[in-house]
């Protein structure tokens, strides 16, 4: 469900491209870029069972 | 101008390496794993940055910011990201007699390919700041019909891409880290 909630995340950074307000744009694209920083952080280290 | 074209090309380009993965996913039937999704998120976050070139280069500035400095900038910060995911899943199958993970395609498996890829949004993101140093405003001030269907294409491979990962995932939050079926179409199927 992550994964599908970034990938809404994303849509919502393209679809925020029609507004003239370009910091909202840069805004959600920091948020994904960190939402999939995170959710590689998580994957990266589930064999290593630190609990990220 | 060469800035509007390369924008084009890399958003089709983005679009038609997601939808070949589609094919493998689909037609071959190998479902992506977790790390195969990051990738494809990378590359979409990757292609936002054209995308942000494309629509608001009707200004060559924002805030006193350069729109092409800040659209390359987006793309290779996500192609850093998507990089060092895709090293990662190189160096996972790099043992010897490790067969890989996915059918290779040319002798390379999709990760691989996706490395290659990654490392060339950030050198051509740093030649295009090196020949460009300033967007010209494009006129007319309406994007054209093409840029419009180039972003449509793109908006609802992203929206298949958000399905496909419900359908993987199912219920749980994470993708799981050997997926073998549809979890979330299963669960429909209970019902």
């Amino acid at each position: 469900m992550i994964a599908s909630s970034i990938f809404v995340l994303l849509l919502c950074t393209l679809l925020s491209m029609r507004l003239e307000k370009r910091r909202v744009t840069t805004t959600l694209f920091l948020l994904s870029l960190v939402a999939i920083t995170a959710l590689f952080a998580h994957h990266a280290s589930d064999s290593l069972q630190i609990g990220l | 101008m060469i800035e509007h074209t390369l924008c084009h090309i890399w958003i089709l380009g983005t679009c038609t390496i997601l939808i070949g993965a589609f094919w493998f996913q689909f037609a071959e039937n190998e479902l992506p794993c977790p790390l195969c999704m990051l990738q494809r998120m990378c590359m979409v976050l990757a292609a936002i940055g054209p995308a942000f070139i494309l629509t608001q280069g009707r200004s060559a500035h924002h805030y006193g910011l350069s729109v092409l400095g800040s659209g390359l900038g987006m793309a290779i910060l996500a192609a850093v990201g998507g990089m060092s995911i895709s090293a990662r899943q190189v160096l996972l199958h790099i043992a010897p007699n490790d067969a890989g993970y996915g059918s290779p395609i040319l002798g390379l498996h999709l990760y691989t390919w996706a490395l290659i890829v990654f490392v060339g949004i950030i050198v051509v993101s740093a030649i295009t700041m090196l020949l460009e140093p300033e967007l010209r405003p494009s006129e007319p001030k309406k994007l054209p019909w093409y840029s419009k269907a180039t972003l449509t294409l793109f908006g609802l491979v992203i929206a298949a891409n958000a399905i496909a990962a419900l359908a993987e995932s199912g219920p749980h939050l994470f993708l799981p880290a050997d997926p073998e079926r549809y979890e979330g179409l299963e669960l429909i199927d209970r019902d």
